[in-house]
């Protein structure tokens, strides 16, 4: 399942990692059992922070968009990000997945600082993001989607185009029956052969989604999930988001919704001007006069 | 068949297997990963005049007839691998420079300014490769084979470049539809997407640049093998979109498409403008020639942007990783 240590030499201590990640899309009755085999990360060390965001700091031009912004999420948390528009929300999410270099700052992934890696090297050290507006590949199927969510395979090399096809097929054909489950969770079983441009606004975000799971993250960005969903699809969409939270993925989700991040969040960090207004639960941070303030003043 | 009709039947089959094998080059680069090389024609050009050197004797040999740098007298096949690896090794120390760091609209412009510029370099250093006069007396390899006439000689050679072709395309087909394929085509559609996945697209972009490169390199000394001579009033910058045409008529990442797109552009509308009452002046043909080339792109853009035969949607059968198609 964890193919993440597949090309260029593999992850450093994998072997925590990889239970980590075979966490995500076990049935729960696989996933009790694997507790009880005492394998769990999560359970061993409920308190570890997974992301630890330490004086984040990002400019551009004479514009401070990030000024100085620190907290923590707990392994296994739904983390909220929220604030008005300008406050930073999305460059930090950029920075956390390697988008956007930092001027200063950490970002420890497990204990490991990540700040300044790439995009490519975030995304290979299982932090997966995905966009404000849905960035699925428009001229490809929605089951290639998912595919692509895969970690990188032995497959996908150049070389595997002329030799070795038999192996890989194997490998690819697992991956084409675990996308067409999670096609058939995310009801998008009708549409696997539709071009996902061909999609409405929501299902795309449902596609993108999907493809974040197959990639079994250990850290899920996700920015604005609900922006540009019809009301149909947001009950199914905030149903996904939940059973994530109850798979054991780490998550930081920035959202407008509040009643969302109410929710589902805990904890929930307010941002504004670039800094960080309020940590805590979602209640506390609603009675907060300067968070109102904030919000109000924009 | 007369000596003439065959004689012309030839010439098309060679044009057509070279102009094939670059337009697939160029497919690989914008039909399926979406790098727009305006440059292209100048790694045709490249293999062209590598493997007209590697053929020639050295150029002191001939009288001061013509000036350039090595004349190898290799024996045949040498030449067009040399022409490939030299179309492979511009393309890498080009891409290196322009792709790695530069947004794609700004890689097209920097590749319109390398093909200008390698033109200008060309035409103007007369010991490089003959300036503007060109390479002559490049001899066709077949010609070597004894005891066969000319014609025979040529079919010979029509053979092997219909092979060259063919073999050509089955690497096309084995890597448009894999894996690496769809990560390639993952590329044009949306590259920050697939880097937030774990895949470089700068690495792929090269990847297909070199590849391309090689492939461009490769229909070059298959040209210059049969025409015997190569100039740089053959390679200037708009030839280039002879290709792109080819690409976009044909259908963008579809393998077969760009082959019919290939020999109906390349080959086609120069062989149907001298059927067109318009008399049979070059200049005018020539003229005819690139209005009915730009004005497909355009038509073809505007109303079929798939092209003749679009590409391929990839499905997968029941329970295998095995693409139908």
């Amino acid at each position: 399942m964890a193919r993440w240590s597949g090309r260029r030499g593999g992850t450093p201590g994998g072997r925590l990692r990889r239970r980590e990640r075979v966490l995500v899309l076990v049935k729960p009755d696989e996933a009790r059992e694997t507790a009880a085999r005492g394998e769990l990360d999560a359970a061993e060390r409920p308190a570890a922070d997974m992301l630890v965001v330490d004086d984040l700091a990002k400019a551009y031009g004479g514009v401070r968009a990030v000024d100085g912004v620190t907290f923590r999420v707990p392994a296994g948390a739904m983390a909220g990000l929220i604030g008005p528009n300008g406050a930073g929300k999305s460059t930090v999410l950029g920075m956390i997945a390697g988008a956007i270099r930092p001027d200063r700052g950490e970002i420890l992934l497990d204990g490991a600082n990540i700040a300044g890696s790439t995009a490519v090297s975030t995304a290979r050290r299982g932090v997966i993001r995905t966009f404000q507006t849905a960035s699925v590949f428009s001229k490809m199927t929605v089951l290639e989607n998912l595919l692509l969510g895969a970690p990188p395979s032995p497959g996908e090399r150049l070389r595997s185009s002329f030799i070795g096809r038999r192996a890989w097929r194997r490998a690819e054909a697992e991956q084409v029956e675990q996308a067409r489950g999670l096609l058939a969770r995310l009801d998008l079983t009708a549409h696997a052969d539709s071009y996902a441009g061909e999609l409405s606004g929501g299902q795309k975000r449902l596609v993108e989604i999907g493809r974040a799971m197959m990639a079994q993250p250990r850290l899920l960005l996700l920015d604005e999930p609900m922006a540009g969903v019809s009301r149909m699809l947001a009950a199914p969409i905030e149903a996904l988001i939940d059973g994530l939270r109850a798979s054991g993925i780490t998550v930081v989700l920035i959202e407008h919704e509040l009643g969302l991040v109410e929710r589902l969040c805990s904890p929930v960090i307010v941002l504004a001007q670039g800094r960080v207004l309020k940590q805590g639960e979602m209640a506390e941070c609603r009675a907060d006069p300067e968070v109102r303030r904030a919000y109000l003043v924009g | 068949m007369s000596a003439a009709t065959q004689y012309y039947t030839i010439t098309i089959l060679v044009y057509i297997c070279a102009n094939v094998i670059a337009a697939w080059g160029l497919d690989l680069q914008f039909g399926v990963t979406g790098v727009l090389n305006f440059a292209f024609i100048i790694f045709q050009a490249v293999g062209a005049y590598t493997a007209g050197v590697l053929s020639l004797g050295s150029s002191s040999g001939n009288g001061g007839f013509e000036q350039y740098i090595g004349g190898a007298n290799l024996p045949f096949p040498l030449p067009i691998i040399g022409a490939m690896l030299a179309g492979a090794a511009l393309a890498a120390i080009v891409g290196l420079i322009a792709l790695r760091r530069l947004r794609s609209d700004y890689q097209a412009m920097v590749m319109l300014v390398v093909s200008v510029v390698a033109t200008t370099v060309v035409t103007a250093e007369t010991g490089l490769a003959n300036g503007a006069a060109g390479l002559s007396l490049v001899a066709n390899p077949m010609y070597g084979l004894a005891g066969l006439s000319r014609q025979t000689q040529s079919w010979i050679f029509v053979a092997f470049c219909i092979v060259v072709m063919l073999v050509v395309g089955a690497v096309m087909y084995a890597v448009v539809y894999s894996p690496h394929g769809r990560v390639l085509r993952a590329v044009r559609e949306n590259e920050h997407a697939l880097e937030a996945l774990g895949r470089s697209a700068t690495h792929s972009r090269l990847e297909v640049f070199v590849i391309g490169g090689a492939l461009a390199g490769l229909s070059g000394a298959l040209l210059v093998e049969f025409i015997g001579a190569w100039a740089p009033s053959g390679w200037l910058y708009p030839e280039t979109f002879v290709f792109f045409t080819a690409v976009i008529v044909g259908g963008r990442g579809s393998v077969a498409g760009v082959a019919i797109g290939a020999a109906l552009i390349g080959v086609g509308i120069q062989q149907a403008v001298q059927y067109l009452p318009i008399g049979s002046d070059p200049t005018v043909l020539a003229a005819a020639e690139w209005i009915i080339t730009g004005v497909l792109t355009l038509v073809f853009l505007w109303v079929r942007p798939q092209g003749l035969l679009p590409e391929r949607r990839r499905r997968f059968a029941g329970g295998s990783g095995v693409v139908t198609r």
